[in-house]
């Protein structure tokens, strides 16, 4: 009883993280269906990221060449088109053989079939018919390029065609395409009721539900007069739906969205995607997915923290405060200490911010508790304890710019969600430029960022001055301030806070945090983990995770995995407080400095890494010298102001400045590894990823660049330029 | 910071020096796999104890050197021309 009973929450558990994926996969990287008209290419440049699809209307009046022009300026500028590709406007099998060779020469590897309205101007009446062409014609190469082919699906039937000729039609295209979009839906029950009879059929086809962007009467108007009434009033015929686009305030898919997905989750097939018809309203339907992707993402934290915990902790509120201090009662541990267990599901070396926040996240997102976090001192006592706490996410590469970002998030909200001050101030990062050549590496940063929705700009000598009126941005400078790059999302955070709340969090949710427990050695038979070997008695498990830095090359040697990092300390400093002066966190990359005020009033100053590997943390007057020399290029004022301790923390560098995440050829044996000098602030998403990997026994593909095979195969990563210098 | 006695220059800061890293035996490239010569390109031992590495001395006497160093104390037992013996 008990059982069935784990196991249908279990179920339910596993049910409800894949509509959460499901729905921010979908808002994440949607298909937006836009028409050829004049300006389309413009509203989509300006408004559309690269990681939407965008696919182009074919317009019975104006022929498929808009439709095409429009599918090769945009593959130009780097979006992935699907151009449609309408039966009844293609000539003849020579007309179908040029268009398909412009595609293919665009870089375009997707096409959607429809019939398209009107006479056949040609010799396809219908979809199909084009189909068996292309498929005929593979012989001779015609579309041998492609690798998507869509077609569409009628939830709501079709005023001219019967059902069962619409489900016949579809099997017939069944073998000449690999995808299904649904016209224009605004019910999630008919479109789920239509996939499950269209699976009895035999239609086994990946769908995108298609739903209506944000559209308001205008618009729609304006858009319907542009092409052509007569269509758009066959088009309301047919879509009786779309007139309640007409009700006044427009229209929001917001509902129906979550609806789909919570309907179509328990088969990733059922939707694959989201196709957004944008009738014209471009920027109003981006707008609308942003909102509702971080609508998702928040509603992912509230989900989260309503979960159930194993014991309690009492809630930290001012409330709390005031109790405790009028009774004088002693506050509760923050986290539990147990004696380890003779196994967990799994362990994981490193009680840092990574390793803390992997076994947060494995036991709120994926429900694996039976999870022990093993620390051979105390927890963020490595790394995460002795970092500079600047967080960012203006990084060089698109692939960098997600991944922080997502770290950024989660960072914002972790106060919240964890019940835990983290103190995190968002304040802004400047990154100053001394030469032609930095600024036009920034200015690439920039756009990049903003491609990716990130917000950073290059500013002038004169604005960095406002900014920071402490900077020496003279010309008469030895290194003269040219401008900087200015990323207002970047701040500063509590570090040992972040790891305290990650291990309070974890603890309440069951994880067991053990400190002063030294991992001896890992036990490996048959090329798979069987447990570790510590200073506290063996404890075995089947998954088994590398979260150390510093002592990563050690720890993956026990396992008998060879690891490409090299150890390196890197060296801080901290001054005596004074009253808060430096509002921004700030960054030199020729000076090789960054510094920032803490809410103490101390100011945090970092530097580069020692010239030469080593696992010692001892500071070294060297670096003192040259980083006071470097700071006073930067602010001549602070000269008397006097440091009060300095420190180091071990990196591990990579070859390519990247992180190693992921399985090894170990089995059940994982790294997150490698972070040099870059690690605490990709902890939450780090952690975030490794859960999932663990969980679900696959690579999530924002870590699948970070393998590290890719050694082996020779494919390193090119973050080196944004991620070496300015932490 | 560390001083690093150079047989040629004497006791010198470390930052004179080109740090080049743990010494690993090089694979014949005419004969090596794909594979063994990136192990030999990116994989490292790392230790945390004595190791033989190589060093330059980039603002002296411009000279390889093997040295011998504790990664933890960062003790130097010795410093030799490169070639001269003692590497693996």
């Amino acid at each position: 009883m008990t059982e069935t009973l784990s196991s249908a929450r279990e179920l339910s558990r596993a049910l409800e993280a894949m509509q959460r994926q499901l729905l921010e996969a979908a808002l994440r990287r949607p298909r937006y269906e836009v028409l050829p008209l004049d300006g389309t290419a413009d509203a989509v440049v300006d408004h559309v990221p690269r990681e939407v699809t965008v696919t182009v209307t074919a317009s019975p009046r104006r022929g498929m060449e808009p439709t095409l022009a429009l599918s090769e300026s945009l593959a130009r500028q780097g979006y992935r088109v699907v151009p449609h590709l309408a039966a009844r406007l293609v000539i003849d099998e020579s007309h179908l053989r040029d268009m398909l060779c412009r595609i293919s020469e665009a870089g375009i590897r997707d096409i959607f079939v429809i019939a398209g309205d009107g006479e056949p101007a040609g010799v396809f009446p219908d979809s199909l018919r084009l189909l068996s062409a292309l498929r005929e014609g593979q012989g001779d190469g015609l579309g041998q390029h492609l690798e998507q082919v869509g077609v569409a699906g009628y939830p709501e039937g079709h005023p001219d065609v019967s059902d069962a000729q619409l489900t016949r039609a579809l099997l017939a295209k069944q073998p000449s395409s690999t995808y299904l979009v649904t016209q224009l839906c605004f019910s999630a029950r008919t479109v789920s009721a239509w996939v499950d009879r269209m699976r009895a059929a035999g239609v086994s086809l990946p769908v995108y539900p298609g739903v209506a962007g944000v559209v308001d009467q205008r618009k729609l108007l304006r858009v319907a007069q542009r092409i052509g009434v007569g269509q758009s009033v066959r088009f309301l015929r047919k879509h009786h739906g779309l007139l309640r686009l007409l009700s006044p305030g427009g229209y929001r898919p917001d509902g129906l969205v979550r609806e789909l997905a919570s309907r179509l989750a328990p088969s990733a097939d059922d939707m694959a995607g989201l196709h957004v018809y944008t009738l014209g309203a471009v920027a109003a339907t981006e707008r609308w997915r942003r909102e509702a992707l971080e609508q998702t993402l928040e509603a992912v934290d509230r989900h989260r923290s309503r979960r159930r915990r194993v014991a309690p902790p009492s809630r930290y509120s001012a409330l709390a405060l005031v109790r405790h201090g009028v009774t004088g009662q002693a506050w509760p541990r923050a986290w539990d200490r147990h004696e380890p267990r003779d196994g967990y599901d799994v362990v994981i070396v490193g009680g840092g911010v990574h390793g803390l926040a992997t076994a947060y996240y494995l036991a709120t997102n994926h429900g694996i508790d039976n999870v022990a976090v093993l620390e051979k001192s105390y927890i963020g006592s490595g790394g995460s304890g002795r970092n500079t706490a600047i967080l960012r996410s203006n990084y060089l590469t698109a692939e960098g710019v997600q991944f922080y970002d997502r770290s950024l998030q989660l960072y914002r909200r972790l106060a919240e969600e964890l019940n835990f001050n983290v103190m995190f101030s968002r304040r802004g990062h400047l990154t100053l430029a001394h030469s032609d050549a930095s600024l036009r590496t920034m200015r690439w940063r920039a756009e990049v960022n903003k491609l990716s929705g990130v917000d950073s700009e290059v500013i002038d000598a004169d604005e960095v001055q406002r900014l920071v009126p402490y900077l020496d941005t003279s010309t008469a400078a030895r290194y003269p301030i040219l401008g900087a790059l200015y990323h207002p999302p970047g701040g500063i955070i509590r570090h040992d806070a972040v790891v305290w709340g990650y291990a309070r969090a974890a603890s309440a949710f069951g994880v067991h945090v053990h400190q002063d427990t030294e991992v001896t050695g890992i036990d490996v038979n048959d090329g798979r983990v069987r447990g570790v070997q510590t200073t506290r008695g063996p404890i075995a498990a089947p998954i088994v995770v590398n979260a150390t830095a510093g002592w990563s090359s050690l720890i993956s040697a026990m396992a008998g995995v060879r690891m490409p990092v090299q150890t390196f300390p890197l060296q801080a400093a901290v001054t005596e407080p004074v009253r808060p002066f430096l509002h921004t966190v700030v960054v030199s990359g020729t000076l090789h400095v960054y510094m920032s005020q803490t809410a103490r009033g101390e100011i945090v100053f970092g530097a580069s890494v020692d010239p030469f590997a080593s696992y010692s943390t001892r500071g070294s007057l060297d670096f003192l010298e040259g980083l006071a020399s470097h700071v006073l290029e930067l602010m001549p004022s602070l000269a008397t102001l006097r440091v009060l301790r300095q420190w180091a923390g071990l990196c591990d560098m990579t070859p390519d400045f990247a992180p190693i995440m992921g399985r090894t050829h170990v089995e059940g044996f994982l790294v997150d590894v490698g972070w040099g000098t870059y690690g605490f602030k990709a902890g939450p998403v780090s952690g975030e990823a490794m859960a999932e990997c663990i969980a679900t026994g696959r690579t999530p593909e924002l870590i699948s660049a970070f393998g590290l095979h890719r050694f082996a195969e020779g494919e390193l990563v090119g973050e080196k330029g944004a991620a070496a210098v300015g932490h | 910071m560390i001083l690093l006695p150079c047989p040629w220059c004497g006791p010198r800061a470390a930052d004179e020096y080109a740090y080049l890293g743990e010494l690993t035996p090089r694979p014949d490239p005419q004969r090596a796999t794909r594979t063994e010569w990136r192990d030999y390109l990116y994989l490292r031992a790392n230790l945390a104890g004595w190791t033989t590495e190589r060093w330059y001395h980039r603002m002296g006497c411009r000279r390889y050197l093997t040295v011998q160093r504790h990664t933890v104390s960062n003790d130097v037992r010795s410093v030799a021309a490169a070639g001269s013996g003692g590497e693996p």
